[in-house]
């Protein structure tokens, strides 16, 4: 995945509302999604995805020189509420970065109402600069 | 609500999006349903590591929700309340994604999920929490 401009990400019409050191938001209109869940909501698992992919796009801001990104290594997502707002968004928080291991938060809300939808900790790999 | 017909369920979940993932329903019995990813994509979707995150979490949440659905007796699937995965390997081939019930209460049940590829690999283990309504609840 790269920078939040990967294809998948852009035929769901995701945008990088903000990106800031350490933290990223990104947004999806609901009436771009076809995968439904729940009463019409964003299916559970693309909320996890999305998650996932706010992480990325948040920890890529952070690599240093030389330093890469790994793999996801687990995503766990407490469903709260339905994501049924017009625009939903992913604010992803960088919360430690070590040598080889990043963790992060993810807070899915509605961005009209402000209600959270689901709240998430994501880890994902680093590849240290050689040598 | 007993195990789905087979045509049905299948129409259910054989979606154009879902294509576009590579996700198409494989099996689904009492308590447990299975999907297929078919990977690699052979086109621009493999330059995308996205592509294949979301038809994993999607495909682990709809074999949950069918394995619910083929359990519920009386009970109405509520929706899913949590999921854990680990992401273990990269896929060498197509992937498999199951999810059996592994715990039947009154207000939620237990799944565990498991995704392997052709060559019989764990590529994600995981489990999810999925709310029911129990009889009573309902009018």
């Amino acid at each position: 995945m790269s920078g939040g401009g990967g294809v998948l990400l852009q035929e769901l019409g995701v945008v990088v509302e903000a990106a800031g050191e350490g933290a990223t938001r990104l947004a999806i209109d609901r009436e771009r999604v076809q995968l439904r869940g729940v009463r019409d909501s964003i299916n559970g698992g693309l909320v996890a995805a999305l998650v996932e992919a706010a992480f990325r796009v948040c920890l890529e801001a952070m690599l240093d020189a030389g330093e890469g990104l790994g793999r996801t290594q687990e995503v766990s997502v407490a469903y709260l509420s339905a994501a049924r707002g017009e625009r939903t968004t992913f604010e992803a928080r960088l919360l430690r970065k070590g040598r080889r291991l990043a963790v992060g938060e993810v807070e899915v809300r509605d961005a009209g109402s402000g209600e959270l939808n689901a709240k998430a900790q994501v880890s994902c790999a680093l590849v240290p600069p050689a040598g | 609500m007993p195990v789905p017909e087979r045509e049905a369920w299948l129409a259910r979940f054989d979606t154009a999006p879902a294509r576009r993932l590579g996700v198409a329903p494989e099996s689904v019995e009492r308590g447990f349903a299975a999907f297929a990813i078919a990977v690699p994509y052979g086109d621009e979707r493999d330059d995308d590591p996205l592509f294949f995150a979301t038809a994993l979490h999607y495909a682990a949440d709809i074999a949950a929700l069918s394995a619910v659905i083929a359990r519920c007796e009386l009970e109405q699937p509520n929706g899913t309340a949590s999921v854990h995965l680990a992401e273990l390997a990269a896929p060498r081939g197509p992937v498999r994604v199951w999810s059996r019930v592994v715990h039947w209460g009154e207000y939620a049940a237990l799944l565990e999920i498991a995704a392997e590829d052709a060559s019989g690999a764990l590529v994600a283990r995981g489990l999810t929490g999925y709310s029911l309504r129990p009889p009573a609840s309902m009018p």
